[in-house]
């Protein structure tokens, strides 16, 4: 692993993407 | 690939099929079963990415850095091992053998067909075997080699089985347009798998080099030089690393990480500092001239070529001084008129590489030593490489207008990073990379 910032960055990136892909399901779910 | 497009390609080629799902799949059924199905078709596109994932694409890692290619991909398997152990949780009602004539789009219908649930149940247990082994890898200290094969072959497998699993046993799999879908993503993901572990070799056996010499730097680094043999070398920049294998066949995985310490412009010999640590490392001693070696690269963002900040601060602890020694042998043969100073940290004065080439080439000014146990005549900086000892080296002006440079263990390059933002020093002014071989 590179840098701290890069580390704290694409931890963020990650949890964004979990969130997106949980309310991507939800959606086709309810549709 | 840029760090934002390639999140955003990995969102869309992730959801692709749970949206084809949707269209073409039928009437959503009751909450559960959707959310069961959804689970199982967002992990199964999850697992195929992590194959391109792999840090062997050029095309991804280069641009966002190898390192973050192999923790992006790390994290995302976890999440598809969640999404994978949750899916089969969920489903409810009363599972059938065949079909019913009554239900044709399966609304109401769940296979018991144990042949199509078999291979879910095989990869079940197999995905969380492969991601449990990965985390805990360092502490099952198994070879690198038998590492890559593992998981290479587990992944393998788990791809096949799962496309068995969702085409045969998935409400929405079964879908004839959704067949051929996830037939094609696996095709690419398998393809991809052996481009890594076939065509890559293949194309290496062509470009085979040899071992022209082994110098004995301090009492564990090592300098080896390969030399091309038959083909024109390497097109790389300085600082930058490829995988190393010395004295094993291609196919053999038996290959390492390693910084290139000489410079482009010294000709087509490649050069190694080489550190003695794990199973590769601990047999240099045993290499002779002339031994067959194959490299895989150049990968890596370590290059300060046509930057235009007025300085170059190089700051490398221990045997990541490789990569650091590549960037300022390229500027001195080049006449680089970059301005150029290096700290460069040790534990012991034993173990300094290449001293008589680093006080000719940056002079006693632009040069300093940090070693955190002295010996008594010491008269060079002590302790670690830390922010006092970086407000001594560089000027307030330096920090906002050089660019910054670093190789070596994960605790300096933190502290170090920490300090150049606090003077000021902008992100896109520091480079980076973490060495840990093994």
């Amino acid at each position: 692993f590179a840098r701290s910032s890069q580390r704290r960055r694409l931890s963020l990136i990650v949890w964004g993407l979990n969130i997106s892909l949980c309310l991507i399901l939800l959606a086709f779910v309810l549709r | 690939m840029k760090p934002f497009l390639l999140v955003i390609v990995y969102l869309v080629a992730v959801v692709t099929p749970l949206i084809l799902s949707a269209l073409v799949g039928g009437p959503p059924r009751q909450f559960h079963q959707e959310l069961a199905s959804g689970l199982g078709i967002l992990a199964f596109s999850m697992v195929l990415m992590e194959f391109v994932l792999s840090g062997r694409f050029r095309a991804i890692s280069n641009g966002v850095g190898l390192d973050v290619t192999m923790r992006f991909h790390q994290v995302m398997a976890r999440t598809a091992l969640v999404f994978a152990l949750l899916h089969p949780l969920l489903y409810q009602g009363t599972p059938t053998a065949g079909p019913r004539p009554w239900d044709p789009t399966r609304q109401l219908t769940l296979t018991t067909d144990f042949s199509a649930l078999s291979t879910g149940i095989i990869a079940y247990l197999l995905l969380a075997g492969l991601v449990v082994m990965a985390i805990g890898r360092t502490q099952l200290n198994y070879k690198y080699e038998t590492w890559r094969l593992i998981h290479g072959v587990g992944a393998l497998l788990i791809a096949v089985l799962l496309l068995h699993h969702t085409v045969y046993a998935g409400r929405y799999g079964s879908h004839p347009v959704m067949t051929w879908v996830w037939l094609a993503l696996t095709a690419l993901a398998v393809g991809s798998l052996l481009t890594v572990y076939l065509l890559v070799p293949l194309y290496q056996r062509t470009r085979p080099w040899s071992v022209t010499s082994i110098i004995h730097l301090t009492p564990k680094q090592w300098e080896v030089t390969v030399t091309p043999e038959g083909h024109r070398g390497l097109d790389y920049k300085a600082g930058q690393f490829v995988w190393l294998n010395v004295g094993h066949s291609p196919f053999s995985m038996r290959e390492n990480p390693f910084s290139i310490c000489s410079a482009p412009a010294g000709g087509p010999d490649v050069s190694f500092m080489i550190k003695e640590l794990g199973d590769f490392t601990s047999s240099l001693n045993q290499i002779k001239n002339g031994t067959r070696a194959y490299l895989d690269g150049p990968y890596g963002n370590l290059s300060v070529d046509g930057r235009d900040e007025p300085g170059v601060a190089l700051i490398a602890g221990g045997v990541g001084l490789a990569p650091l020694l590549g960037i300022l042998r390229q500027m001195h043969m080049t006449g680089d008129s970059r301005k150029v100073k290096l700290i460069y940290g040790n534990r012991v004065v034993d173990q300094i590489a290449y001293r008589e080439e680093l006080e000719q080439t940056l002079g006693e000014e632009n040069l300093t030593y940090v070693l955190s146990e002295p010996p008594k005549e010491w008269h060079g900086e002590t302790g670690l490489i830390d922010a006092p000892l970086i407000d001594r080296t560089f000027s307030e002006q330096e920090f906002r207008d050089w660019v910054f440079v670093m190789c070596g263990p994960g605790v300096m390059m933190d502290a170090v990073e920490d300090h150049l933002i606090k003077r000021g020093t902008p992100g896109h002014q520091i480079l980076s990379e973490r060495f840990s071989y093994d």
